[in-house]
């Protein structure tokens, strides 16, 4: 047989990825229930964030996203969100930038 | 083998499609069957790896994060090492690790921020690998508007001036595994021939220190050195290190008597710690808040995964170094990608694991523990572990009442 055309590839994998996806309830705006499991975290709902509002982690929210308020001029500053930043609760901040730099300091969250 | 174009597309689809949604990760078998439909193993690959990308992109965060397992090899055998397991002789190449990096960008999506840490192993023993991979990787970020940072964990024994500065010069954080003063640190970490490598590593440590200022340390308490953990914590502060990483060690048994200890010498270095007014100190343990986390589990495989030697994708080297061989949880591998999606979806998003824990009344707090940890205790990654929830209650309780 010949080898395929890189069109004949991508029709196939996508039609793949269709088939996969729909398979897994994945398709139109369900995927948010395969991350959203968080025991605190309730994705049908708002989500506030906590301060100092940046993380490395990430997931769904078929809602919409608040960021922590730092002033009053952001206090109702939402957005929508699909695969938006949130604020771990474990995260810290370092002193200078120097320091900050330490990345493997904190094994999964870490704000600088 | 001639068939129509629709019929063979079809055909074709629902093999592959089949084969990743019942799949274990190990995409061997579907790419044995799809060779035989006659489509040519090249383009297998192509076709599995550009759906399962577009698969994963759908279902989940992008990955930000990679450990690249450089090496089993190491000359310490430290007695707790969770890669005991492991033949200790194979090594990544080059060719893999470029892959890994390749792969790395392509799931990485929108993110803008990618880390890359380098892990055995002692990866100080492949730094050419690491010159090469971070150069490679480097120039891949700066085509591709990512930025990039790196990180290393390493004993600390093998470190050369030439090493120290190209990690200074590429920004490659070092975290040293220390255990503490002499005593307890050569109890457990000592090289192949039996010696103790504390005053090894106080050398590595004092030629880092002239490259990385500031000195972080993973400090992995045995239970026979609880009782010594505030003395060797305030030692190796004396001696050089501003960031502490204290963990008790897992996969051991602990006494009732000696998780006190523990917990007795933690409220010391809480006490002194919070006592003073360190400005080249951190203590991770005591900094960041009460563990009240916003998802269950851990960042392993949502974004975050580990790239074993031979290219077989894990969620990190922890789980991967439960069998490097025969991966636990597997989530794919470089020719295909993260074709594990099963087992992508079970480790992201937590179901089994939070049941589990909901059944045994520790949900509320432990929020699943470690994957690993759940593994050595009770032979089932989405099975938490109650000597490790029954710990973190007991120092919690003690740091809270005291």
């Amino acid at each position: 047989m010949d080898k395929l055309t890189p069109e004949e590839i991508e029709n196939i994998s996508n039609l793949i990825a269709e088939k996969v996806l729909k398979v897994m309830g994945a398709m139109s705006g369900e995927r948010a229930g395969y991350n959203c499991v968080g025991l605190k975290f309730d994705c049908s709902k708002e989500y506030t964030c906590q301060k100092p509002d940046a993380c490395e982690g990430e997931f769904t929210c078929p809602k919409t996203y608040t960021p922590a308020v730092r002033d009053i001029s952001q206090e109702s500053t939402s957005k929508d969100c699909n695969y938006v930043k949130y604020t771990c609760v474990k995260a810290f901040s370092c002193d200078d930038q120097y320091q900050c730099g330490l990345s493997f300091t904190c094994q999964d969250k870490f704000v600088g | 083998m001639q068939v129509s174009a629709n019929l063979a597309a079809d055909e074709l689809t629902s093999l592959i499609a089949d084969g990743l949604i019942s799949g274990n990760g190990d995409v061997g078998q579907l790419f044995d069957s799809i060779v035989q439909t006659g489509i040519h193993r090249t383009d297998a690959a192509r076709i599995v790896r550009s759906a399962v990308r577009e698969i994963n992109a759908a279902l989940f965060p992008p990955v930000a994060k990679m450990e690249l397992f450089l090496t089993e090899v190491c000359n310490l055998r430290c007695t707790y090492c969770f890669e005991n397991g492991m033949d200790r002789r194979r090594s990544m190449s080059t060719e893999v690790a470029f892959r890994a990096v390749d792969l790395l960008f392509d799931y990485a999506g929108e993110r803008e921020e990618l880390h890359i840490t380098f892990f055995g192993g002692e990866p100080c023993s492949q730094f050419r690998t690491i010159q090469a991979v971070t150069e490679y990787a480097e120039d891949k970020a700066a085509g591709g508007g990512k930025s990039l940072s790196f990180g290393m964990t390493s004993n600390g024994t093998l470190f050369t001036d030439e090493m120290l500065e190209f990690f200074a010069r590429k920004k490659i954080n070092i975290l040293l595994s220390i255990d503490g003063m002499e005593h307890s640190h050569n109890q457990y970490r000592r090289d192949v021939g039996g010696a103790g490598s504390f005053h090894r590593v106080m050398e590595g440590m004092a030629k880092l220190k002239k490259y990385q200022p500031w000195v972080g340390a993973r400090m992995t308490v045995m239970p026979d050195t609880a009782q010594d953990l505030y003395a060797n914590v305030r030692g190796l502060y004396d001696a050089g290190v501003n960031h502490f990483i204290i963990g008790a060690a897992t996969g051991v048994a602990w006494t009732e008597e000696q998780i006190a200890a523990y917990c007795d010498n933690m409220v010391k270095v809480r006490d002194w710690y919070k006592g003073g007014t360190f400005s080249d100190l951190r203590i991770s343990e005591l900094d960041e808040a009460p563990h009240t986390g916003t998802y269950f589990g851990c960042q392993a495989g949502r974004d975050s995964i580990s790239v074993s030697v031979d290219g077989e994708i894990s969620g990190c080297s922890k789980i991967l170094a439960l069998d490097s061989r025969e991966l636990i949880a597997k989530l794919g591998d470089l020719e295909s990608g993260l074709s594990g999606i099963q087992n992508r979806m079970q480790m992201v998003g937590c179901e089994a694991l939070k049941r589990n824990c909901e059944e045994l009344g520790v949900a509320d707090n432990f929020q699943g523990g470690c994957f690993a940890c759940n593994y050595e205790y009770s032979g089932d990654i989405y099975s938490p572990d109650l000597a490790a929830e029954h710990f973190r209650t007991r120092l919690a309780s003690t740091l809270h009442q005291t």
